[in-house]
């Protein structure tokens, strides 16, 4: 029999990805990535009991890996001893992967100039969440959550067009 | 924009990534404000118990005069009490918020308010019970000093002095007095009020 730290492994590997493109969305180099990634897999791992199974492993995920990024605290000091000793612990393989000069790294880079709960509402809204669902996982209501994505696609289309891109 | 589009570049690059779970450390304090103030509430407790304790024990291996004895251990005592009291205050918050989870707004207004009320009352013990800590510390410190054939502490608890020396004592008071409000401030700041500070931008990010 699977002991619980086995289930919940499998379960993170298998929604793995979900994790990195919340990294993405919130952190905009490699170190703040990592520690985002682990910061998240260790609430998940903290909240698993509260896990029953009532709702898909990956709702679940979406909620707390959003709430975790929202009141993330980067480590600064860490960083500079661990740049200072030259050891670069990564939570996952290559985060730079994305190429420079698509559609998506232009995405992201006007992202980082979105304030955090806009960055949750636009995440949810690509993954193709429902404005229901989206208000759910954020606690806000249906319409205060429309209201913010319409501001939040606006203002994301003008720091692209400031950036030089148009998509 | 096409949403659509940027959804395939996404999840097309991530691909070949993967988290390695070796890396992460899975017994560490939690780097989120409401876990950064409870994890400084808990060391703070057992501190300042230990303090008491230490404050306690300490004079009964230095044996000071009865005098200054009794007057250190009636104004540690009543410290101590309001220590206690906002010890009990603090454990509250704690046992309250242990199982909180940020994931409605209600749920972060609920937390800020508990902690902002937790830390007037900590602030408002801490500067009562450092305004009397100045007597058991002057006590411990004076308590062996002898001026002429009577101890020094006893003579200024006293007021057995000059009216010079008595501006002097009130001035001496009043200015530790502040030092303590300024540095009770600052260490709340910086132990939780900063943690709180982020929590406010996330509700005033919330709303509409």
């Amino acid at each position: 029999m699977k002991s619980k730290q086995d289930i919940f492994t499998d379960h993170l590997r298998d929604h793995q990805g979900i994790i990195i493109k919340v990294a993405r969305m919130y952190a905009d180099n490699p170190d703040d990535q990592s520690d985002l990634i682990q910061e998240i897999s260790f609430q998940l791992w903290k909240s698993f009991d509260g896990f029953k199974g009532e709702s898909k492993f990956s709702t679940w995920l979406y909620r707390v890996a959003l709430n975790t990024s929202i009141t993330f605290l980067k480590k600064e000091k860490r960083r500079v001893d661990k740049m200072s000793l030259g050891v670069g612990v990564e939570a996952i393989s290559d985060l730079t992967a994305v190429d420079k000069n698509s559609q998506l790294s232009h995405f992201y880079k006007a992202v980082q100039e979105l304030n955090k709960i806009e960055k949750a509402v636009i995440f949810l809204f690509i993954e193709g969440l429902a404005h229901k669902e989206i208000a759910a996982n954020l606690g806000l209501s249906e319409v205060n959550t429309r209201v913010k994505l319409n501001r939040t696609k606006q203002k994301l289309q003008e720091i692209i067009k400031k950036q030089g891109y148009e998509f | 924009m096409n949403f659509d589009e940027l959804k395939k570049e996404m999840d097309d690059s991530i691909v070949n990534q993967n988290i390695d779970l070796s890396q992460i450390e899975w017994g560490k304090v939690g780097q989120n404000p409401v876990q950064k103030i409870r994890s400084n509430m808990k060391s703070e407790i057992m501190i300042q118990l230990a303090a008491i304790l230490i404050f306690m024990i300490y004079p009964l291996y230095i044996a000071m005069p009865e005098f200054s004895e009794a007057i250190y251990y009636v104004f540690m005592f009543i410290t101590s009490l309001m220590t206690m009291a906002y010890i009990l205050k603090l454990s509250f918050f704690l046992k309250r918020t242990s199982r909180f989870a940020l994931n409605t707004k209600d749920a972060l207004h609920y937390f800020i308010y508990e902690a902002k009320l937790t830390l007037e009352v900590y602030k408002s013990f801490i500067i009562a019970g450092s305004l009397l800590l100045p007597v058991p510390v002057f006590a411990l410190l004076s308590g062996f000093k002898l001026s002429g054939d009577v101890w020094l502490f006893e003579k200024w608890f006293l007021l057995d002095v000059s009216r010079f020396e008595l501006v002097l004592l009130i001035i001496g008071y009043i200015a530790v007095a502040f030092i303590f409000y300024f540095i009770t401030v600052a260490w709340t700041k910086m132990l939780y009020g900063k943690y709180l500070a982020v929590l406010e931008q996330v509700l005033s990010d919330l709303e509409p």
